[in-house]
């Protein structure tokens, strides 16, 4: 009953806090915008209240809140919470503390999807063409899970260690390419470096209406094996002794995965470190339980990802920093900082990776 | 006898020592080292080449041009990737370029034949040694230092280049020209350069600056105030809105529509402008189709939204176009004139009419009938043929949009008469050149004359008559109610897109094929397990 509740109060904490930052987010930026200006055109796109709001404020301001800052928390909140999600799950599948939502090769195939977009040009047609690089990116980073997949199987089994390393594998060979794409890019290279580094800063409601949903889908679905995972931190024999299915887990978990990653790329570059750390703070906080790790670390994935981006705004203004570089500022010392305070070890709770 | 012809011997052997070495003591004194030639680099490093070279290898895009414009073309016996590209642009990326067009001519045939030796900084150390040339020219950045020293260590004499000012450039010209001896054609370049320069900066020194906003190849990408774009913005007379950033930042969306610039640049390889070209739509709708929030800016909202085509910005003397067209985007009123004529109009009595005759612009003669009543009396006439690329926003206009239509313009005009005075009708002649029609593929019967109307702010088209046809030119005649601003442009229908672009056959492909491969491996589940009933029964 207690851990019932505790539950909820974590979740709740984290749910504030994510609201605390969008709302940060909304109101700061280059233009000043006065908050009850923000609040007002923000209210009076919900239905029943525009009647109530005048809009006696210019168009400029309302095309900012609405168009510009508001998909772009949006976005942040979704590829937070996909990316730290996701992270959680590879570091509970893996049984290895520095697993990360990449970890099977996937920032690899998906920069090789976006350089192939960019510096060779391969575009979508029919009018699709500006959607060519996130399509790529997404289509890509599926291939390679696939073919990692594909790699460490034997026959129904897939272990774990033979999936790390295939994952390295195929990862090595992707970045060989993608340094050859980048050899090839010309006055691209910026472009496809930024890419690299992943931001937020083009993000549009195109970007929102796209990924929302295998995003939303993906975490939500992930919560149903949040026992399996809990179970599977004790080994694979252990986990089918309590009657966890563990190939089915796995295989459903990994594609999740996948699809989470691959949409979060695809409109926002492989932006680091989120899905790595943000697991590992919770994890030092709320501990190792999945049921309750997992939403917190979604939401506070999201709520990492927000501020950092608003100090991507920021920092040096009137120009934009890669939100991966912010991300890696961050995370690196606080994480620090929070090993030292709390004296647990960096463990999982369960077995350490055999 | 004997001693007399020993002394003879002698005298003659002396002589002959004293003549040599005479000669040989003159030689230094009459030339003394002509032929040696010293330069400075980049490096601040003195360069001395015994003679003027014969084999040069150019590892630069400005230093290649620039060898050819000034004649020198034959030395060049390799050149890096760069130089390549951008000649393969074609001979129309070099047409108004300061300089011999003849000499740009040989640029585009024999450059893209010339071996490729890498670039300044990944050069082919080994086939540029190979070649044996008298000096290399290279970049000099952090990058290409290790790879000048390579080259110097292997004997090769390596000139360093800087491009990042106008001032680089023309120092540059002067470089090569003291190198490969060709001080009359620098001569000539610089002082074409310094000519239209100085005609856009002396008539801009007193105009107002309009904001501008330069976007890069990539989205959102500006170039900082210590860049060779931002220079040419400058010199053209624009304010470049981010000026005080550095290097090549890329900038948030809000900075952009809080700077609200008055006028928007987009280089041509930026996906934005691709997409206008190819699809030959003004690139504002382009713009705001892609993403509505640029239509909170100034510069969306007078339709001053521009391209220009990258090899105008490049470091070498084609940044002269680049600063021409820019001041005319900046200042249409000023440099977006083609021609002018001016004329007081004869006095034309109620009812008649009379005809002028136009010399120097596309309209060769225009009449003038004065309404029953009223005569046309102490009034001029001034035309002015407005270039294509302005914005007419002065003139109260759009540029010529015909729905359902793909329309080339010609030229704009404008006539008018001060003071204003009643015209019942005017009759135009005019007369477009055989090789734009051709160019562009247009009928000649599709050729007409539109009239803007500030009523309906929109372009009424006039029936216009091919009159008289010849192997260079066709003359048309039109007739117009009222004055003012005139567009000549040719209209092609625009067809319905073909079916394969048409979105639901794709999706319904998808969906088909989709339903098919799912079909497919529900049918060998099910094969497999009849297999496998089959083998338990």
């Amino acid at each position: 009953m207690a851990k019932r509740a505790w539950r909820a109060l974590a979740i709740l904490v984290t749910a504030v806090a994510l609201f605390g930052a969008a709302v940060l987010a909304i109101a700061v930026g280059q233009v000043s915008i006065p908050l009850d200006t923000t609040a007002a055109i923000l209210l009076s796109k919900i239905p029943p209240l525009n009647l109530i709001f005048n809009p006696n404020w210019p168009t400029a301001y309302e095309v900012i809140v609405m168009d510009i800052r508001l998909p772009r928390i949006l976005l942040g909140v979704l590829v937070g919470a996909a990316l730290a999600s996701s992270g959680a799950v590879m570091q509970g599948t893996f049984r290895n503390p520095l697993a990360d939502p990449y970890v099977l090769g996937l920032a690899a195939g998906a920069a090789f999807g976006a350089s192939i977009s960019m510096v060779l040009g391969l575009s979508l047609g029919f009018g699709f063409a500006k959607y060519s690089t996130p399509f790529l990116a997404f289509i890509f980073t599926l291939l390679t899970a696939f073919l990692v997949y594909s790699i460490a199987r034997v026959g129904k089994k897939v272990p774990t260690s033979t999936l790390l390393l295939a994952g390295i594998a195929v990862g090595t060979f992707f970045w060989a390419i993608n340094s050859f794409m980048q050899y090839l890019a010309g006055e691209k290279l910026q472009a496809v470096i930024f890419w690299i580094m992943g931001g937020l800063w083009q993000a549009s409601w195109d970007d929102v209406v796209l990924s929302a949903p295998p995003i939303i889908l993906g975490v939500a679905l992930i919560m149903i094996f949040s026992k399996d995972l809990n179970a599977m931190l004790m080994g694979e024999e252990v986990a089918s002794s309590l009657g966890v299915n563990v190939e089915f887990a796995m295989r459903a978990l990994i594609i999740l995965s996948s699809l989470l990653v691959a949409s979060a790329v695809a409109v926002s570059g492989t932006i680091g470190f989120v899905g790595l750390v943000i697991p590992h703070m919770l994890r030092l906080i709320v501990g190792p339980d999945h049921r309750i790790l997992l939403p917190t670390s979604c939401l506070f994935g999201a709520t990492f990802l927000v501020l950092a981006d608003l100090a991507a705004k920021l920092v040096v203004a009137p120009a934009e920093l890669p939100v991966g570089i912010i991300t890696a500022s961050i995370g690196a010392p606080f994480f620090i900082y929070l090993l030292r305070t709390r004296k647990r070890t960096i463990g999982l709770g369960g077995r350490m990776v055999s | 006898m004997s001693k007399a012809l020993a002394v003879c011997r002698a005298l003659a052997l002396a002589t002959l020592l004293m003549i040599s070495a005479t000669a040989h003591a003159e030689s230094p004194l009459n030339n003394p080292s002509t032929s040696e030639i010293t330069v400075k680099d980049w490096r601040d490093k003195e360069i001395t080449l015994p003679e003027v070279p014969d084999k040069i290898v150019s590892l630069t895009s400005p230093s290649t041009i620039i060898l050819y414009a000034l004649g020198a073309g034959d030395k060049v016996i390799g050149v890096d990737k760069y130089s390549i590209d951008y000649v393969k642009e074609s001979l129309s990326a070099f047409k108004g370029s300061p300089g011999n067009q003849s000499y740009y001519e040989k640029l585009c045939e024999e450059v893209p034949n010339e071996p490729n030796l890498g670039s300044s900084w990944t050069p082919s150390i080994e086939m540029i040694v190979g070649l044996e040339p008298d000096v290399v020219f290279m970049y000099y950045y952090k990058g290409t230092e290790e790879n000048i020293v390579k080259l110097e260590e292997r004997g090769l004499t390596v000139i360093a280049i800087g491009a990042k000012n106008f001032d680089d450039t023309r120092n540059l010209i002067i470089l090569i020209g003291k190198v490969v001896d060709k001080e009359s054609e620098v001569d000539k370049l610089i002082d074409e350069i310094e000519l239209r320069l100085g005609k856009v900066s002396e008539s801009v020194k007193d105009l107002p600056r309009p904001r501008v906003y330069h976007e890069l190849t990539s989205h959102l990408t500006t170039a900082g105030g210590d860049t060779f774009t931002h220079q040419i913005i400058e010199t053209a007379g624009g304010d470049n809105v981010f000026k005080n950033l550095t290097g090549f930042p890329v900038v948030s969306k809000e900075a952009i529509i809080k700077a609200n610039p008055d006028i928007i640049i987009f280089s041509s390889t930026n996906s934005i402008a691709k997409r206008a070209l190819d699809e030959a739509r003004d690139i504002v709708d382009v713009l705001l189709e892609e993403e509505s929030w640029w239509g909170e800016i100034d510069a969306v909202k007078n339709r001053r939204v521009y391209i220009i085509p990258t090899y105008y910005e490049t470091y070498d003397q084609r940044f002269v176009i680049g600063v021409e067209l820019m001041a005319k985007w900046f200042h249409p009123t000023v440099f977006g004139i083609e021609g002018h004529f001016e004329k007081p109009l004869p006095y034309i009595g109620p009812g008649k009419n009379d005809t002028i005759d136009i010399a120097g612009l596309i309209l060769t003669h225009i009449t003038f009938i004065a309404p029953y009543d009223k005569d046309i009396n102490m009034t001029v006439m001034s035309i002015e043929q407005i270039s294509l690329d302005v914005s007419l926003s002065p003139w109260g206009a759009t540029l010529l949009n015909v729905p359902g239509f793909r329309a080339y313009t010609y030229k704009y005009l404008e006539i008018r008469l001060t003071p204003p005075a009643d015209v019942s009708e005017s009759r135009l002649n005019f007369c477009v050149e055989r090789s734009w029609l051709d160019g562009y593929g247009i009928n000649e019967t599709a050729v007409a004359l539109f009239r803007w109307n500030g009523a309906s702010q929109s372009w009424d088209k006039l029936s216009t008559n091919v009159i008289e046809a010849n192997g260079t030119h066709v003359f048309y005649e039109t007739e117009s109610i009222g004055l003012s601003l005139f567009a000549i442009a040719g209209l092609e229908a625009l067809s319905a897109p073909p079916i394969w672009e048409q979105l639901w056959v794709w999706g319904l492909a998808i969906a088909v094929m989709v339903l098919a491969a799912v079909v497919v491996l529900r049918y060998r589940v099910i094969r497999r397990r009849l297999v496998v009933e089959a083998k338990e029964a």
